[in-house]
């Protein structure tokens, strides 16, 4: 019996240590559903925001939650600084607040004259881009908070991006691209109703994570549609000649490329997060990888700059952390 | 008047404030316990006057007044709001202007997005019952205060089959498919 409970146990950790390489590490501890995660430059850290109206930083590797700030309303987007010293926020309500991420000190509060902010992120350490239920585009200096430049750029302004080299910002919803310098319109990608937009690091690229479904990759700056990436879910519908299935387009509510250019992640209404090669041209056909666990959609994807980690935010209240395990 | 007759008027005077002074004490009384009892019950009971008022400060404990009303699931996620006015809608994971002010009952899925209502406007006076796919209004019935009344279905990809009726055309049906309208009566002969 006693041999038995041996064989049982190390059976036990031989489980442990043969994981399967796509486990994610499960990130718990907000109380609603998390819109949006993004890892810190070093890759120390990442950092959540949530319906639940705070803020969480958690230790990378190790999965701890060390910090909690409070916005006190829904949150809807968050943002690293590229030096990794700031943390901002976007949310319901007329201001965007900014944290010390080291401290957790509130560095400024950002009046924006909008009912609701939605999307947010750096342009500079010390620049900031907001998009805003207004429809407006606000590029803010951080240190004085003031408005610097306002871009009219749609109905409501659910994504922004700014490209690495900081020439271009893209927005959405419509699908837009600006001269970052002069606010000027360079050109309008054929998409639908963006519910993220993301530049490639080499800047060659622009992805568009579409509401009515799937995702759109084209060149930078001629907007050329160069891929559709399609999010589909089989479904079961009643048609004119009676029950059948059909493969339903699912919303695509995040997209980010990885370090190296070469991957494309879509997430959204399936619930999945597929990671899609990308080839010298544009083209996408097939996706690489599908990671599968969310129990709700998911809202958010960030790579780690190291390449070797993707995380996902989702509505079931849970942050994951996958091994993107590609080659 | 003799003496005894004034004597006998002073008696009756004396009677009759005597009587006052004993119904004014029962009144003093009375009063007093109504006070009490208005005091401890924090009302006082008045059988002629409506239950209901229109009012938000209704003492009536059998009826609750609220402006907003909030059904949430073991998670905590809201699954059902009665308000008035409705907050703006929220879908997947950010919220979205509603492009106008309605009052009425939403309903939400597991996620928390809104998936249908039964509403009217603030401002527009029409009443709408709605089922929404993720993102957008899929079956929309709709009802002016006066003049128009519709049912549609929409796939939100052009696709869409309209049942209506008006003051002007009467009833007609739209539909949408596969690259070509029908519609009846057919306006186009």
């Amino acid at each position: 019996m006693r041999t038995l409970y041996i064989v049982a146990a190390v059976a036990s950790v031989g489980a442990a240590w043969n994981k399967p390489s796509d486990e994610p590490v499960i990130l718990r501890g907000h109380s609603a559903g998390v819109t949006a995660v993004r890892f810190s430059p070093d890759d120390k850290w990442l950092v959540s925001s949530s319906l639940d109206g705070t803020v969480r930083l958690w230790s990378w590797p190790q999965g701890r939650s060390v910090r909690t700030l409070s916005y006190g309303a829904e949150l809807y987007d968050v943002a690293v600084s590229p030096d990794g010293k700031l943390v901002s926020a976007a949310g319901d309500g007329r201001s965007v607040t900014v944290w010390n991420a080291a401290t957790g000190a509130r560095v400024r509060q950002i009046d924006v004259p909008a009912l609701r902010s939605l999307s947010v992120t750096f342009a500079s350490d010390k620049q900031l881009v907001i998009g805003s239920s207004d429809g407006r585009v606000r590029v803010v200096d951080v240190t004085s908070g003031r408005i610097e430049k306002e871009i009219k750029a749609g109905q409501e302004i659910f994504a922004v991006a700014v490209s690495h080299d900081g020439r271009y910002i893209a927005s959405g919803l419509p699908l837009a691209l600006w001269d970052a310098a002069s606010g000027a319109r360079v050109a309008t990608p054929r998409g639908f109703a963006q519910g993220d937009v993301a530049f490639s690091n080499d800047g060659h690229w622009l992805a568009s994570g579409e509401y009515t479904g799937g995702g759109r990759l084209f060149s930078v700056p001629s907007a050329e549609l160069k891929s559709r990436l399609a999010t589909n879910e089989e479904k079961r519908i009643q048609g004119p000649k009676g029950a059948s299935t059909i493969e339903a387009s699912m919303p695509v509510t995040a997209v980010a490329f990885s370090p190296d250019n070469r991957v494309l992640a879509t997430a959204g209404g399936d619930r999945r997060i597929q990671l899609w090669q990308i080839s010298a041209d544009g083209a996408s056909e097939k996706p690489l990888r599908v990671l599968e666990g969310h129990s709700m959609s998911v809202t958010g994807v960030s790579f780690s700059h190291g390449g070797e980690s993707i995380a996902s935010s989702a509505l079931d209240h849970t942050v994951r952390v996958w091994p993107t395990a590609i080659k | 008047m003799t003496q005894d007759d004034h004597l006998a008027e002073m008696q009756v005077s004396l009677q009759t404030l005597e009587r006052r002074v004993r119904r004014n004490r029962v009144m003093t009384i009375a009063f007093a316990a109504l006070a009490l009892t208005a005091a401890l019950t924090d009302g006082i009971p008045t059988p002629g006057f409506a239950a209901v008022t229109d009012n938000a400060t209704s003492r009536n404990d059998s009826v609750l007044i609220l402006r907003e009303l909030v059904i949430v699931d073991s998670m905590g996620t809201p699954r059902v709001r009665i308000a008035a006015p409705l907050p703006d809608p929220i879908m997947l994971g950010k919220r979205f202007n509603r492009g106008g002010a309605v009052s009425g009952i939403i309903i939400y899925d597991g996620e928390g997005n809104e998936r249908g209502g039964y509403v009217t406007g603030d401002e527009s006076r029409g009443a709408a019952l709605t089922l929404d796919e993720m993102m957008r209004a899929a079956v929309h019935i709709g009802v002016e205060d006066r003049g128009e009344a519709h049912i549609s279905v929409d796939n939100g990809l052009g696709g869409y089959g309209l049942l209506g009726i008006n003051q002007r055309d009467g009833a007609f049906i739209r539909l949408h498919g596969g690259g070509k309208m029908t519609a009846i009566p057919d306006t186009a002969r």
